[in-house]
């Protein structure tokens, strides 16, 4: 091949001005292709040849595709500097376990709040005017009260001085037990056989929690909070609710989502808000959380557990007095229910029983509206939807009855 | 494997190509032959046997028919391809018919999945059929060519359906150019970006609106659900034939296009005439004159046009509602031609107003095969839903607000300016930038999971 002599000019009909266009996919698309090789065989992950057999069927770069989807630039850093998912998730399960319990503010049972000691004198068992008790274990001091009639309802003993008080009446051991209004029963059965990254068969399925519900009329929900996805986004639209309740959904809303930006859409606004804003301000009698669907495809159940726990202690903060509701993924159509992928209702079983081991019963109850819609194998009914994974309209008007049957009256 | 999918742009077509270049241009049939077969098992691993042998099988019955002339061969022949349609497509939908009309179980049900482009093969191997039969001077082919012909990748899935004529130049002798790769692939980078970023994006409006419940929508929900899935299915099946079209092109052929602005026709008669127009080719060269087309009198000529959209609906699928689909354009064809129709060409505006309130409702009828959903959805647009209205302003304001924008760029794609501006700058530096990132664009919603199955596919 010669090369032009310096000084004279390149030849029209060069095979770049012929075809530029697919020239520049070639390489470009070789390059990330080559790239994304090195990147995989550095790292010690695998072999050039365990690359072309891993990557028969798609490029390598389609999986740093997903995660900038997913995460943006920064979903794409970490996956390039090896902080994988799982790693970090790891590292936030083990500050949640050793976390403090905190919001002592929650009394339940027939107490009143109130700050005048008072009136508490012929109040049993509730303990009033507790300030809050936060960061650490609850071995610090219920202090700040003038009377502390009856328990202070906390999720701890407490231990040490309880002091600044006026009279101690009754039992501080009362605190190991606060008032529990329900109890999460599971129901057991064979598991398939699953290998999958995103979930296990764990063999059982959550059922509502067992409490004395009560039915309640739509006023119930004049200081209700929605959080979730595009079903509770059928629920805003056909509950009859969306002028009383405030609804903070979106389609496509996920725990996985939230927990990098912590962000949120205000229905009222129709814009994203800030979490911690938006349950910072108005004081929420009950929160009704309904996430999951949007999270198969991201990470493993407990990672998800460990998601909806930060959600769920977060708001135990910011609302103290708010009862949460968790309310169980519906199930998706025997159609769209496929196994080989994350995409299936026992992966979404799966993660409704993670949900539902939360439920504690005394701040949190789970709510299962599936049996209303579903089969004896546990698929969404085929003549209750049109696309497999949302109800008609007259659909989310049922559900909304099933809220309206099982609501908690603190 | 869809051409909308990284596993063929990214493995099979660099492969293929890169193959098919370095071979000596008087093999590359044969290359391209084994490619389409490669390329045909991927996706239908079990049924590429059955076409193979529908292959050699018509190729045996063609060089009979090319030798002797026998009328007897070719009703054999074509009894044979349309008996292998009508058992893989609808011999369920017949027998669900014949039972129900005795209300009991008279005939069996078939458990056979449906091959991919079966309806597309089929029709283009009984054309060459037919035309041999009818000039035979005129085909001179080989098994390799013949095979090629009917099984080459870019066509066999959905089309254009050809004709032997529209390539038998190039079957003999073609060339492949620099010039021609990237003409090509430019077209089949457009074709893409039409399914991936138009067709499949305001699919999901379409399967939104649907979803709230096809029997409680307000008129405007209804109305924008109906031009939704019109915009869905053009930009798909015409973002699909551009594909097929840049790709032939790709290896030397000039393939015939199908679709020519059909959402620019005053009347449904100009609608057929620039919608899968390889198919109307079709119908009116093998059905509509072989049975004197409108030559014998008005009586027959109704009756020759019932039953060729009789059999287009039917050919698009087996089920009443596309059967109901192809008779309304018996209707309108006939109104028109009889009627109203020289007023709406005269008057373009009144023209356009018709077609805009008349091919929503006939998409709708092809999209919903449930019958009493269909009705529902229908009664929705007329404004009596069957349990009043609950997807209503709220939610019409909502989507007026995701999807507004998508729809004007949906609008701008359905008139003639996007074609006729990249035909003309197709070779300018910016464009050359655009359709990159366009390309980029596509290729990361296809790897994020959003691409939807040409709808053609279940032909």
């Amino acid at each position: 091949m010669e090369f032009r002599k310096f000084g004279t000019k390149r030849k029209k009909n060069s095979l770049f001005s012929k075809c530029p266009l697919l020239l520049i996919c070639i390489v470009f698309f070789l390059f990330l292709e080559a790239g994304s090789a090195v990147i995989a065989v550095s790292a010690g992950k695998m072999t050039l040849g365990g690359y072309l057999t891993h990557h028969m069927k798609e490029p390598g770069w389609t999986e740093y595709l997903t995660e900038f989807r997913a995460g943006g630039m920064d979903g794409l850093l970490e996956t390039f500097l090896g902080q994988s998912e799982k790693v970090q998730n790891d590292q936030q399960m083990v500050q949640y376990n050793t976390s403090d319990v905190s919001g002592n503010q929650n009394t339940f049972g027939c107490g009143v709040s109130s700050n005048d000691p008072h009136k508490n004198l012929t109040m049993q068992p509730s303990v009033s005017g507790n300030n809050q008790v936060n960061g650490g274990k609850s071995s610090g001091t219920v202090s700040g009260n003038e009377l502390v009639a009856g328990s202070v309802s906390g999720n701890e003993p407490v231990a040490g001085s309880v002091s600044g008080n006026g009279q101690v009446t009754g039992s501080v051991s009362d605190n190991e037990q606060p008032h529990k209004y329900g109890v999460t029963n599971f129901l057991t059965y064979t598991p398939v056989q699953v290998s999958s990254p995103y979930f296990q068969d764990r063999g059982k399925t959550a059922q509502t929690t067992d409490c004395n519900y009560q039915k309640a009329d739509d006023s119930y929900f004049s200081d209700a909070a929605f959080i979730g996805d595009s079903r509770t986004l059928g629920l805003h639209d056909y509950s009859g609710w969306k002028n009383l309740a405030d609804f903070y959904c979106d389609s496509g809303f996920s725990l996985y989502q939230w927990s990098r930006d912590d962000q949120i859409a205000d229905q009222e606004t129709g814009k994203k808000t800030d979490f911690l804003t938006a349950f910072s301000g108005k004081k929420y009698g009950k929160i009704y959380i309904m996430v999951g669907m949007n999270d198969l495809g991201y990470g493993n159940t407990q990672q998800f557990q460990g998601r909806l726990q930060k959600m769920i202690s977060e708001l135990e903060q910011l609302q103290p007095n708010a009862m949460i509701y968790l309310m169980a993924n519906l199930h998706m159509a025997a159609s769209k229910s496929n196994l080989s992928e994350a995409y299936n209702n026992v992966n979404l079983n799966d993660k409704n029983a993670a949900m539902a081991e939360l439920a504690d019963g005394i701040h949190t109850v789970y709510l299962d509206a599936n049996p209303l819609f579903t089969d004896e194998q546990g698929n969404l009914k085929a003549e209750l939807t049109f696309d497999g994974f949302h109800l008609y309209a007259t659909g989310y008007v049922q559900w909304a009855d099933f809220i309206k049957n099982h609501t908690v009256i603190i | 494997m869809l051409f909308s999918s990284l596993t063929f742009i990214f493995r099979f077509l660099v492969l293929f190509m890169t193959v098919y270049l370095l071979t000596e241009e008087k093999h590359r049939n044969l290359v391209l032959l084994a490619g389409s077969l490669i390329f045909y098992a991927a996706g239908e691993p079990k049924f590429v046997l059955v076409l193979a042998g529908s292959v050699c099988v018509n190729y045996v019955f063609y060089r009979a028919i090319h030798r002797t002339g026998w009328r007897f061969l070719l009703v054999v022949i074509l009894i044979l391809d349309f008996g292998l349609l009508f058992l893989y497509k609808y011999w369920n939908f017949a027998a669900g018919t014949v039972n129900k009309i005795n209300g009991q179980q008279l005939i069996p049900a078939i458990q056979l999945a449906l091959p991919l482009g079966i309806s597309f093969f089929t029709f283009q191997i009984v054309a060459f059929q037919i035309d041999n039969y009818r000039e035979k001077e005129k085909y001179h082919v080989s098994f390799l060519q013949f095979a090629t012909f009917s099984t080459m990748f870019p066509q066999i899935l959905s089309g254009p359906i050809l004709k032997y004529g529209d390539v038998s130049k190039e079957m003999e002798d073609r060339k492949c150019s620099a010039e021609k790769l990237e003409d090509g692939w430019k077209l089949f980078a457009f074709g893409l970006a039409l399914k991936v970023l138009l067709a499949d994006h305001i699919s999901t409006l379409w399967v939104t609106i649907c979803s709230s419940g096809m029997d409680t929508l307000s008129v405007p929900v209804a109305w924008l659900g109906a031009f939704a899935y019109t915009f869905q299915i053009y930009f798909d099946f015409w973002g699909y034939s551009l594909m097929a079209v840049g790709l032939g092109k790709m290896l030397g052929f000039q393939l015939p296009e199908n679709f020519n602005n059909p959402y620019l026709s005053k009347t449904v008669s100009e609608f057929w005439r620039r919608w899968h127009i390889t198919l109307g080719r079709w119908f009116k060269e093998y059905v509509y004159i072989p049975m004197g087309g409108s030559r014998n009198g008005k009586f027959k000529t109704i009756r020759n046009i019932l039953i060729v959209w009789a059999l287009t609906g039917l050919w698009h699928g087996a089920s009443w509602n596309f059967v109901l689909w192809g008779l309304t354009f018996f209707v309108l064809i006939t109104l028109e031609k009889n009627f109203y129709g020289k007023i709406l060409e005269k008057n373009h505006i009144i023209g356009r107003i018709y077609m805009a309130a008349v091919i929503p409702v006939t998409w709708v009828i092809f999209a919903i095969s449930d019958f009493g959903h269909l009705i529902s959805y229908l009664r929705c647009m007329a404004g009596m839903p069957e349990r009043g209205v609950m997807t209503d302003t709220d939610q019409l304001l909502r989507y007026v607000r995701q999807y507004g924008l998508l729809l004007l760029v949906c609008l701008l794609f359905s008139t003639a300016f996007p074609m006729k501006y990249y035909r003309t700058h197709k070779n300018n530096w910016y464009l050359l930038v655009i359709l990159f990132l366009v390309f980029l664009v596509s290729i990361v919603e296809i790897a994020g999971g959003n691409s939807n199955p040409f709808l053609y596919f279940k032909f």
